[in-house]
């Protein structure tokens, strides 16, 4: 009876299980995780590093796509093997890849492997998520952080690690505590801020899984062209949709956040002596797509600037106006393998009422035919001592819809008079 | 009636050297110093021709055993002996040989136009010159501080701006006239400087005025593409009239040989800078080159197009951005 009491007294709970801890996470599933080398073909030495986890028993092998992207762009020089906990080492082929989520799936012939389940699920926010991997080649690791959920800054759907990932650890699962894998590692901002691929585009990913192995850069290439083709054309038309949304601007309205994964900032810049007064709205994408280490694509950015002056003449400051129009941060990469030189078209057009000075710019895309960047800008001429230049850069587009957004986007300028 | 006919020895051009003339005959030429006419060539031995009268009168050139020999340059044959006639040349070693008679015609003077002529006299003065500085100067100051620029002008900074643009033009055109002064003085025995002066400052102008121009036509009409290659042209064209009025105080030389000297070392610079214009172009660069001239509106002559009417021209640019993909190789 004593014994009954005690158990339906009050403050007395059941006794739960307790939380495991970082190295029993570790012990139980460090035999699911490797590290993924590329190596030089020739001298048999490594070139990029990362980290991996199998995701099923005939030896596939979950990593991140910029880790093993010179299997893509040079299959002929480069090729990857899988190191296991146990030091041993087995070659691997590429099989498939999404670049837009930043994911690679290898084949490895070994069998005697541990792969990790998948969670693709909902989890809560704050949830304790242990990241695995071999940081700057130092052997396989882990560390311990919380999921913070989704980060809104991003055109591609990221989970927001509070954990320190380092370099080395690309390609690495992010586990619960039932090793369960939630996200993939990706990148770091430093000081705890890291980010994790959701585990649902591995699950997507691996709903065509192939055995058959990527050996030729043209299939290759051509696979990645189309993702990213695909990709663009469905991200375009929803950012064109969000150019409705309004930024005032000096006596005028403006496309501001055309969705809530851009950045946007503000600025004022004045002259000597507040000669002119420059106002100025840019957004901008972050987390761009890898396609290799010389070359991302996927983003946008654009920037309106209103001068005004009532000191400078007509002739100084159009000297003002022009210096502008000639200069602008570009924010795009790629060196000659990778993009040709941009070709310019100049025109006067007429954009609801006033006019404009617009130039249209392309570049094609040297391995990925029919992707460009494009760069759009715009001045307006309406008055002697006021004007407005407006700037927009799309990297990765097609001509198509380049032509679409850049029309919707001058189409949304209106002048307040 | 005495014979009397003149020996030239000639330049490879043409030009008449030394003029040795002769009376009495025979006469003998070569190296020896015991000739009627020396000739300082080693091909040319001690004595090596004979010039005499025929019976006839005609004037004969004799080889004496030599063994270069006489080449008419119109034959080019080796000759022991040929009948010469006045204006006829021929060649002993290296050296090319015209004999002439008194009765040559020689063709009129032609006329030193520099030094005459009221508006050309009013180009080499001084005031003249004066005045074409002190334009540029202005023009310049003009540029520095009415038309471009958007810093803060004020006395003490612009001051010093004024004075140093001043000394740096006037070291530029002073050096400029000078060297062509120095030209002028050694082949005209004048030395012309404020002429070349005056003519620099004036071309500086031309230059000035045709690129603000060529620049704001260019923007007005929308023709910013072909805004380089006019740029070039019209300097090119306007450098040679520079270059043409400083060289005719400089030399003697006809005006049509100036020119086209002149005209040719013109052409093939503004075909250089061309292509140089273009070749630069091909070269791989991560940034749009594109016209950015941005003038007042009132200078916009030509119609706007519509938003539609723009992007439709975006096919053409794909297909010249796939071009240029295609033909730069990584």
């Amino acid at each position: 009876m004593a014994g009954l009491l005690f158990l339906f007294s009050p403050g007395f709970v059941f006794p739960q299980p307790s939380p495991a801890s970082t190295s029993d996470v570790f012990k139980k599933f460090e035999q699911g995780v490797v590290q993924v080398r590329v190596l030089e073909k020739t001298t048999g030495i490594k070139s990029v590093l990362g980290s991996g986890f199998f995701i099923t028993t005939q030896g596939h092998v979950a990593t991140n796509y910029h880790v093993i992207s010179f299997l893509v762009y040079k299959p002929e020089e480069y090729e990857a093997d899988i190191v296991f906990s146990d030091n041993t080492t087995a070659p691997a082929r590429l099989v498939d890849f999404d670049v837009v989520h930043d994911l690679a799936i290898l084949k490895t012939d070994r069998k005697d492997i541990k792969a990790l389940e998948l969670n693709p699920d909902m989890i809560e926010k704050g949830t304790r998520v242990f990241a695995m991997g071999n940081p700057h080649d130092l052997g396989l690791t882990i560390v311990e952080g919380t999921h913070s959920g989704f980060i809104e800054k991003s055109l591609t759907e990221k989970i927001h690690f509070t954990g320190s990932l380092n370099p080395g650890m690309s390609g690495g699962p992010a586990l619960v505590q039932s090793g369960k894998v939630v996200g993939i590692n990706v990148s770091t901002a430093g000081n705890q801020v890291s980010f994790l691929v959701p585990v649902k585009y591995l699950s997507g990913l691996m709903e065509h899984l192939k055995d058959a192995p990527l050996e030729d850069a043209e299939t290759a290439l051509s696979r990645l062209q189309h993702q990213l083709s695909a990709n663009q054309d469905v991200l375009i038309p929803e950012l064109a949709e969000g150019l409705s949304e309004k930024v005032r601007l000096g006596e005028f309205d403006l496309p501001g956040q055309c969705t809530p994964a851009l950045n946007c900032w503000s600025g004022v810049k004045s002259g000597e002596e507040d000669l002119f007064r420059a106002v100025s709205y840019s957004c901008s994408s972050d987390n761009d797509i890898f396609l290799s280490g010389t070359h991302y694509t996927g983003s946008i950015q654009y920037v309106h600037t209103f001068f005004s002056s009532e000191e400078l003449n007509r002739f100084r400051f159009y000297s003002l106006y022009e210096s502008s129009f000639e200069s602008g941060f570009l924010r795009l990469s790629g060196y000659k393998e990778d993009v040709a030189n941009f070709s310019c078209t100049t025109g006067f057009v007429d954009i609801n009422g006033l006019s404009f000075k617009v130039v249209s710019c392309l570049r094609a895309y040297k391995k990925l035919p029919g992707l460009y960047d494009f760069h759009l800008k715009a001045a307006c001429l309406y008055d002697n001592h006021k004007g407005l230049m407006t700037q927009l850069t799309l990297s990765g587009v097609t001509s198509e819809n380049a032509a679409m957004f850049g029309k919707r986007f001058l189409e949304s300028i209106q002048w307040r008079k | 009636m005495e014979k009397i006919i003149f020996v030239e020895i000639l330049s490879r051009r043409g030009h008449v050297r030394e003029r040795f003339k002769l009376s009495s005959f025979p006469a003998t030429a070569g190296r020896a110093y015991t000739n009627d006419i020396i000739l300082d060539d080693p091909f040319v031995s001690p004595v090596h021709f004979q010039i005499d009268l025929s019976p006839e009168g005609e004037f004969l050139v004799r080889d004496l055993g030599t063994p270069n020999g006489i080449y008419p340059l119109k034959s080019r044959k080796r000759t022991h002996e040929v009948k010469i006639g006045s204006g006829v040349s021929f060649r002993v070693g290296q050296t090319l040989l015209r004999l002439r008679t008194p009765d040559f015609a020689v063709p009129p003077a032609i006329a030193d136009q520099p030094s005459h002529g009221l508006w050309v006299q009013k180009f080499n003065s001084a005031w003249a010159a004066l005045i074409s500085f002190f334009s540029v100067y202005v023009f310049s100051l003009l540029e520095m501080f009415y038309f471009t620029g958007y810093e803060e002008i004020n006395a003490s900074t612009s001051g010093i701006s004024a004075i140093g643009l001043f000394i740096w033009l006037l070291v530029f055109f002073v050096i400029y006239s000078g060297i062509f002064s120095g030209f002028s003085r050694q082949n005209r025995g004048r030395y012309f400087f404020w002429g070349h002066l005056t003519r620099v400052c004036l071309g500086f102008l031309a230059v000035y005025l045709f690129a603000t121009i060529n620049e704001f036509l260019a923007f007005s009409f929308g023709i910013e593409h072909i805004f380089n290659y006019t740029l070039v042209a019209g300097i090119c064209l306007l450098a040679f009239f520079v270059l043409y009025a400083n060289m005719r105080l400089c030399t003697r030389t006809t005006p049509r040989r100036l020119s086209i000297i002149i005209g040719t070392v013109c052409l093939l610079s503004c075909i250089s800078i061309t292509l140089l214009v273009f070749w630069d172009s091909k070269k791989f660069k991560t940034y749009p080159s594109y016209s950015s001239t941005l003038k007042p509106p009132a200078f916009q002559w030509v119609q706007d197009s519509t938003p539609d009417e723009f992007f439709s021209r975006m096919p053409a640019l794909k297909q010249k951005a796939d071009r240029l993909r295609d033909t730069q190789t990584p």
